[in-house]
């Protein structure tokens, strides 16, 4: 099929799979997906600057599905996403200025790149060995005193979710840095408003640093360091993607980085991946889908090394 | 015994009690519709912005980037939101034909 904007020619049956591909991954993890779709989009010639333009439009679309798909099912803490927005907004803006900085020195990106390997690769191993650790935990019919237990004794109906980490997320639950702010959605019943803005900041620097919405380093940071329910966490993030997004496709199509008729493509099999994705979710634990989630941070890092070897046609 | 608190399944079951290999069952195949009559929405949709807007969309892009900019998200979000509560329309207009059939 020809494409007249960005004038390319590719198999419309090829878009729809990649789209109902990440739509999957994206409804189910709650992450953007442009790890897979931007190597799929370069893969069929497709030039780097659509392929990032035209993958924020898809993902758009099919966040949207997600998020709507994840509020049915209470999965969505807009008052969190809110704040998550603000915080990553600044820090792309930040990561994308430092990255900059940074490319004017010899060799410094291939520092960077293999930083970012050795931290992709050691989230998935941590996620990995926690998720194990807490089936395992379950298996023994152990409890454990999750952060959401408090909100649950003040009477507040929340999201059921363990972890063989929550210690980590306790602590920073007890830093005493105001304003504090309740997030009974989450099952949150005190933290500070700026651990999560620092979270938030971070992944959005992670972000403006690997080029893509960064959601397999937000994802496992809203469970692991701000206490949120994998559920949640999920449904939260994509509300995040939804609007960052939104943002992205903005200024990328004012400089002429959009193809929208390859994004409308993809978005026939992202629409209905993004559905059954999100659905697919009910029926599984959060240590589960954490524990499926493990590859994601690996493809990132296959594709940063490859990046890296080949030119960093992936930034 | 489990109770399906399903809206749907309640119409069909008539507070029968259901086992939770039919509830799943049951919710697979609501699940594999609704994809279906959503995915077929969008795909026409695609077809018909391809049909009226394509050449149009086009000249946008090289005459008027800003608007071309609006247009673009303003597709997506169209596609996202709009076509997503005209799916829920239709299931619910099914369900409840087959209720008073029932």
């Amino acid at each position: 099929m020809d494409f007249l904007i960005s004038g390319e020619h590719v198999s419309f049956v090829y878009l729809v799979v990649v789209g109902f591909v990440i739509g999957v991954l994206g409804g189910f993890f709650g992450v953007g997906g442009s790890f897979l779709a931007g190597p799929s989009l370069f893969a069929v010639g497709v030039p780097m600057n659509f392929v990032v333009g035209t993958d924020l439009a898809h993902i758009v679309g099919k966040s949207i599905v997600a998020t709507k798909r994840h509020r049915a099912l209470g999965n969505v803490d807009v008052k969190l996403g809110m704040i998550m927005v603000g915080g990553t907004i600044a820090g792309v803006e930040v990561g994308a200025q430092i990255i900059e900085a940074l490319k004017r020195r010899a060799n410094v990106d291939r520092v960077v790149g293999f930083s970012f390997v050795v931290l992709l690769v050691s989230i998935s191993c941590f996620i990995a060995l926690e998720s194990w650790q807490t089936i395992r935990m379950r298996g023994k019919g152990r409890k454990r005193s999750a952060p959401q237990a408090k909100a649950s004794a003040a009477g507040v109906k929340v999201k059921v979710d363990e972890s063989a980490f929550d210690h980590i997320a306790e602590r920073i639950h007890r830093i005493k840095l105001p304003p504090m702010i309740a997030l009974p959605e989450s099952g949150i019943h005190r933290i500070s408003l700026w651990a999560i803005i620092a979270v938030s900041f971070t992944g959005g620097v992670f972000s403006g640093f690997l080029g893509g919405g960064a959601g397999y380093i937000r994802m496992p940071a809203m469970v692991y360091l701000l206490g949120v329910p994998t559920h949640v966490a999920v449904g939260t993030d994509l509300f995040e993607v939804m609007i960052s997004a939104s943002y992205g496709t903005l200024t990328h199509a004012l400089k002429g980085n959009v193809d929208i008729m390859i994004a409308l493509v993809m978005h026939i099999g992202g629409a209905i991946g993004a559905n059954i994705g999100a659905s697919m979710t009910e029926h599984f634990g959060g240590p589960r889908i954490r524990l499926a989630f493990v590859p994601l941070p690996l493809i990132g890092a296959a594709v940063m090394i490859y990046g890296l070897l080949f030119g960093g046609h992936f930034k | 015994m489990e109770y399906s608190r399903h809206a749907g399944l309640i119409h069909l079951a008539a507070a029968v009690p259901v086992s939770p290999d039919n509830y799943m069952k049951a919710k697979t195949k609501e699940l594999l519709i609704e994809a279906l009559i959503f995915g077929l929405l969008v795909a026409a949709y695609f077809f018909l912005v391809l049909h009226f807007l394509g050449t149009w969309l086009k000249q946008l892009f090289d005459s008027n980037r800003t608007l071309y900019a609006f247009i673009a998200l303003g597709t997506m979000i169209v596609q996202g939101i709009g076509l997503e509560t005209f799916t829920n329309f239709i299931i619910q207009f099914i369900k409840s034909g087959r209720g008073n059939g029932d």
